[in-house]
């Protein structure tokens, strides 16, 4: 197994890991706030923000895997509908457009108070626009790798949800992680949350924090039940490719990585927690470390999905 | 101008890889250095400076050892996968019906090597490019405008490789495997002829694709695209549209809830 001989490596595995992230935790901060009148819109930024530096990461990650950097923009010259890469690349363009937009908005807005209800406006308009960005966005990547002719990603219709089930996961644990990075960059940098947040004296409640921990739970039994819908019919189509994952050079990675360190050790600190109560001493600290598994988790998951295909 | 072809009859090659040296010398690559693997194939497997290859593959038949050899390289698919995907727009049909990959356009994104129904474009890290076999026609070397045949067709001993008009090499294929057929060969085949809207490198079987190490039923890697995006937007919908719809909804209740209490 020659990884560096592959033709999509690491910075792609990276680069759908990331725009996976970025989608998600806009849909999910985005219903989060709606669900709550509004109350929730520093959450919303929380996301937008992060998923800004997703996004760029995703781009800059994204060009460096092009055998040709300089002519990226061969890419813009018109959309390709019958090539996921194509449009992909137009709604990446685009998310991180309305991302950028709503970012600096919600600045200037802070840092010029006659700003503030022009941004509410613009902002409360665009940010359904980048809700749909986001659908498209975290659909794409599983399509882009499906819409080959590696049996391992072809054969089943499988795999596009399976990407966004992990997307979905990955990016209710990657709020769970900014919220706690949040409340911190409270007390450790105040000047620069109030420029972005229009306040440095605001907190993520634990509330807020429990309820997205109870939806990662949810997420991940739904992932579950999705990889087991993907691997059996991987299973029934295309039985080597299946038999690479479970038996295979990838096993270890595919059962450690993907399954035991990405799903069932979040999964089950979270029950541990969850049983014995999420306000005792180290709840946080079993939280963010079943986020941060979970995150972890999406990234295997990408790289043995990709890895297995060009075997 | 008419369609071009090449046919390939598996029952004259020789397997002496002629074609191969022929394809590296007229396209200035250089030799692969290899070692041995256990098997006369040589390279062992096709690269950015490898186009054309022989495969050799051993099978038993009644009880019998045979040899057989296929030649793996571009074969000019008439729905070209490759070119589907492509995010640029690199790749286009020559006007003799050959797929071409045009170097000055490509940006080396890799999308063409995965989608190819028979793996043959390989990345050329040095050149920053996707590659493979042009039919001859590389700019600065193409053999077709100047009424030449393909190199590796040039070189072949046993006249394996022919190259002419695409209908008339259909009708010798046939022929071919009609005489096969006669003989007892009744998986005998002509592969290339309808398989992806009619490939542009068709080859005389003697027995079923798969025996050959070539895909029964290839298919174009967008052949279900459209089905995929509908999966994958309809289970983002699930998992993170139901609670949107939810929300929308409770705050119709909540909104009218308010005018009714209003009006109380």
């Amino acid at each position: 197994m020659n990884i560096s001989e592959m033709a999509w490596g690491l910075t792609l595995w990276i680069d759908l890991w990331a725009v996976g992230i970025a989608s998600s935790s806009f849909i999910a901060a985005f219903i989060i706030n709606k669900m709550s009148g509004g109350r929730q819109e520093k959450l919303f930024r929380l996301s937008v923000f992060s998923g800004m530096v997703f996004g760029i990461t995703s781009v800059i990650l994204l060009l460096s895997h092009l055998g040709h950097v300089e002519w990226f923009w061969h890419m813009f010259i018109n959309i390709r509908p019958s090539s996921v890469l194509s449009l992909g690349g137009w709604i990446l363009t685009g998310w991180l457009t309305v991302a950028g937009i709503m970012s600096v908005l919600w600045i200037a807005a802070n840092l010029f108070k006659g700003l503030k209800s022009f941004s509410l406006k613009v902002n409360g308009f665009i940010s359904w626009v980048g809700l749909i960005l986001s659908f498209l966005l975290i659909t794409y990547g599983g399509v882009l790798i499906a819409t080959s002719n590696q049996p391992l990603w072809a054969s089943t219709l499988m795999l596009p949800p399976l990407f966004i089930a992990s997307a979905v996961a990955t990016g209710l644990a990657w709020l769970v992680l900014a919220s706690f990075i949040a409340n911190w960059a409270n007390r450790a940098i105040p000047g620069l949350m109030k420029v972005l947040f229009d306040s440095s004296d605001w907190q993520i409640d634990s509330t807020m924090t429990h309820g997205l921990v109870r939806a990662l739970v949810v997420a991940l039994i739904i992932e579950t039940a999705v990889l087991a819908g993907f691997m059996a019919w991987l299973g029934a189509a295309a039985p080597e490719a299946f038999s690479l994952l479970v038996s295979g050079d990838l096993a270890v990675y595919f059962w450690a990585g993907l399954v035991g360190i990405g799903i069932v050790l979040p999964f089950f600190l979270l029950l541990y927690n969850w049983s014995r109560g999420v306000g005792r001493t180290g709840a946080v600290a079993v939280a963010a470390t079943s986020s941060f598994l979970t995150v972890a988790g999406g990234l295997i998951l990408r790289a043995v999905i990709l890895i297995g295909g060009q075997l | 101008m008419a369609d071009k072809a090449i046919l390939f009859d598996t029952q004259r090659c020789s397997g002496c890889r002629g074609c191969q040296v022929a394809c590296k010398q007229w396209n200035e690559h250089e030799a692969t250095d290899t070692e041995f693997t256990g098997s006369y194939e040589n390279p062992p497997k096709l690269s950015s400076g490898t186009w054309v290859r022989m495969r050799f593959t051993e099978v038993e038949r009644q009880d019998k050892l045979s040899w057989l050899f296929t030649r793996n390289s571009c074969m000019h698919c008439t729905n070209m996968s490759c070119a589907a995907v492509c995010p640029v727009g690199a790749i286009f049909k020559t006007d003799e019906g050959f797929v071409h990959i045009d170097q000055e356009w490509c940006i080396g994104c890799g999308t063409c090597t995965e989608a190819c129904p028979f793996h043959i474009p390989h990345l050329d890290h040095v050149e920053g490019t996707a590659s493979k076999c042009q039919a001859c026609t590389s700019v600065g070397l193409n053999r077709l405008s100047a009424g030449e045949e393909p190199a590796c067709v040039k070189a072949c001993p046993p006249n394996a490789l022919v190259y002419g008009d695409r209908g008339d090499l259909v009708a010798e294929g046939q022929a071919r495997v009609d005489s096969l057929k006669s003989k007892g060969k009744t998986d005998a085949m002509l592969y290339g002829e309808k398989e992806l809207g009619g490939l542009h490198v068709m080859y005389v079987l003697d027995d079923k694709p798969s025996v050959y190490g070539l895909p029964d039923n290839p298919q174009m890697a967008t052949a279900d695209m459209t089905g995929k995006w509908l999966t994958g937007l309809a289970a983002a919908g699930v998992v993170a549209g139901l609670p949107l719809l939810w929300v929308i909804k409770r705050r119709e209740q909540m909104q009218k809830a308010r005018v009714e209490g209003g009006a109380r």
